[in-house]
């Protein structure tokens, strides 16, 4: 079983998750501030932390940062009322996997746990507008055309999963495997965190909410 | 901060043994340097400790910390620093050591003061130390330093302690602020010496013989009377700036607790109300659109002109009328035009409709606007129906999706397949009309 940590201020949130999940995952441990987190994380070691993004102390930006630094197999899931450019952008870029808003239903969101678990990446909809969003085409310098550019395929993917579908129901309307499209995907969230490109910052400082 | 009494021996950042209060430490090399100096000179009544006062500065406060322990008004210091940088910059060099050699430090002693006959002693001691400097050839020549000299010291005794516009403006409009007026003999001297100043320093530049005696007059005139007045609008000016950003700062305030009343409290008042969860969730559903929407959309009326809003406006309209969640995912901006909003419209128009028929709890709606074209799809994942069957006959598609479409030059599709859902893909030319 997936074992699963939680980070968040809210109480009542906390509690809501934990029941919500605990017939799916294993809930090891949970925290409400930032240098309790990063203490549990690092003594617990668990498969993923579904972490919050807006929290006193630096908010869940400082856990993902501290922790991704010397241990890569701790995989986050960032999960937040925010659907703000800036925060989904940072956190990716920190290295959380993936982004999901609070409003995501108990059973989408024990599947999003278990793709990350996989070392698969978890777009919403929301998160895949933003990428195609910011890497638009009309880039006026390319530094490096592998990290800094999607390919015809990946962008046909995440318009895809912007349009609301599953990435198995994404495999059957592109006629390619479920594995494929996990493919494609994680390759754009190595674009994402690696990628260079000026607009991306400033595309998404620029860009308040959709 | 209040008072401090002002310590009886020298005390050095690190000697401080409080480690906080009045000195606010900054160790230099030169204060290292020069400690073993200054624990020789042990202050006394006439000379009591120097300091840099960090609550009264134009600079770095240390010639508001000279002019205390002299018990004189900090801007005659400066307008003595002012006239001693001139006198071969020994007045610079001065300021500079006395800058190294102190500690800052707030408010620290109580109020010193010493009696006209010591000032004036104080004056005539510049005048030697300007003398003796000139005779030192330490100096930058008659016509700069003492032109300069007099202008300082008139405009010193006008201002006074440096900060008092109060005062200046009690004389020039009456009744402001209740300041006190400084005696008018002063402002009458300081006036005189600083014109005299003025004068000496127009009379004295051979570029300006030529102008004649009246027009000098003007220039001695005008050249007064912005050194007198000049400060005095710079501070109005300022002082009316901050008011006017005190004013929009409240008038904000008061919109955003107006707005938080009309809208999240009476949503939360009819929360309260309500027995029906569904009615709960949609309420709360709204609202927290409604919000995101006030948080962090610029102005709303000059966003009105965008293609996303236009769309947000429309999918929080499906969501309160027809009780589903809707994703709305924009990628791309444009202005609108009269054929977009006819793209609005169908799009709302499919929205609705899948609201209505699918069954399915929420409906995804992506706008893309890329290589001169508008993409809109709607898609739900709900019980779907047969195309073929009610295309073309069924008002709502026919007129309201498809027909507005294409009457603005753009298409729209239709695909469904039963039990997996509906999808409608709108498509519109960018720059189709204008």
């Amino acid at each position: 079983m997936t074992s699963v940590f939680l980070v968040d201020d809210h109480e009542l949130f906390l509690t809501g998750v934990r029941t919500e999940l605990q017939n799916y995952v294993e809930v090891v441990g949970w925290a409400s501030d930032v240098d309790d987190a990063i203490a549990a994380i690092r003594d617990l070691t668990p498969d993923v932390v579904l972490v919050d993004v807006h929290m006193p102390g630096g908010g869940g930006l400082a856990v993902v940062k501290n922790i991704s630094v010397d241990d890569s197999d701790i995989r986050f899931l960032a999960l937040s009322v925010s659907d703000k450019a800036e925060d989904v952008i940072a956190m990716i870029r920190a290295g959380a996997r993936g982004y999901v808003t609070k409003s995501i239903s108990p059973t989408d969101l024990v599947d999003a746990i278990s793709r990350i678990a996989n070392g698969d990446a978890v777009f919403s909809p929301r998160l895949a507008g933003f990428v195609l969003d910011a890497f638009a085409e009309s880039a006026p310098e390319i530094s490096d055309p592998e990290l800094d550019q999607l390919t015809a395929r990946e962008r046909e993917v995440l318009r895809q999963i912007a349009r609301g579908y599953t990435y198995k129901q994404v495999a059957t309307r592109l006629s390619i495997s479920v594995k494929t499209v996990e493919t494609h995907v994680s390759a754009v969230l190595r674009k994402l965190q690696l990628s260079s490109r000026y607009e991306l910052a400033r595309w998404a400082s620029d860009r308040r909410i959709v | 901060m209040g008072h401090r009494r002002r310590p009886d021996y020298w005390v050095l950042p690190a000697e401080n043994p409080e480690g906080q209060g009045s000195y606010q430490g900054d160790t230099s090399l030169a204060q290292t340097l020069l400690r073993a100096i200054i624990n020789c000179m042990e202050p006394t009544e006439t000379f009591p400790a120097l300091y840099r006062r960090s609550d009264d500065r134009i600079l770095s406060g240390f010639a508001a910390g000279v002019a205390e322990s002299l018990g004189v008004s900090a801007t005659y210091v400066r307008a003595a620093f002012v006239v001693l940088a001139l006198a071969g910059g020994v007045g610079l060099l001065a300021y500079v050591i006395g800058v190294a050699i102190t500690v800052n430090a707030v408010d620290v002693g109580t109020k010193r003061s010493i009696g006209r006959s010591q000032k004036l002693g104080l004056a005539l001691m510049l005048v030697a130390a300007l003398i003796t400097l000139r005779a030192a050839n330490l100096w930058f020549g008659d016509s700069v330093v003492w032109p300069v000299g007099l202008i300082s010291f008139g405009l010193a005794a006008i201002l006074d302690k440096g900060d008092n516009f109060n005062r200046l403006s009690s004389w020039l409009a009456p009744g402001t602020d209740g300041a006190v007026r400084p005696p008018l003999s002063r402002m009458v001297v300081g006036t005189l010496v600083l014109f005299a100043g003025v004068g000496t320093f127009v009379v004295t530049r051979d570029s300006l013989a030529p102008l004649g005696l009246p027009l000098l007059a003007v220039v001695i005139t005008v050249a007064g009377l912005m050194l007198l007045v000049g400060p005095w609008i710079v501070r109005l000016v300022s002082a009316l700036n901050e008011e006017r950003g005190d004013r929009i700062r409240s008038e904000e305030r008061s919109e955003v607790a107006a707005h938080l009343h009309d809208s999240v409290l009476q949503t939360l008042a009819l929360i309260q109300r309500s027995e029906d969860p569904n009615k709960m969730v949609t309420l709360a559903r709204a609202q927290e659109r409604e919000l995101r929407q006030w948080l962090f959309e610029a102005d709303p009326d000059t966003d009105s002109a965008l293609f996303s809003t236009a769309l947000q406006s429309m999918a929080g309209r499906v969501e309160r009328d027809y009780d589903v969640r809707v994703e709305l995912v924009t990628v791309g901006e444009t202005l609108i035009s009269p054929a977009l909003d006819a793209m609005v419209r169908a799009a709302g128009e499919a929205t609705a409709n899948a609201a209505r028929h699918s069954g399915a709890s929420w409906v995804s709606v992506y706008a893309e606007t890329a290589e001169g074209h508008v993409d809109v799809y709607i898609s739900d994942q709900g019980a779907g129906f047969d195309v073929a069957s009610i295309n073309g006959d069924r008002h709502g598609i026919a007129d309201s999706i498809v027909g507005r479409m294409e009457r603005h030059g753009g298409r729209a599709e239709v695909t469904s397949e039963m039990g997996s859902g509906t999808e409608v893909h709108l498509s519109m030319p960018l720059g189709s009309d204008k």
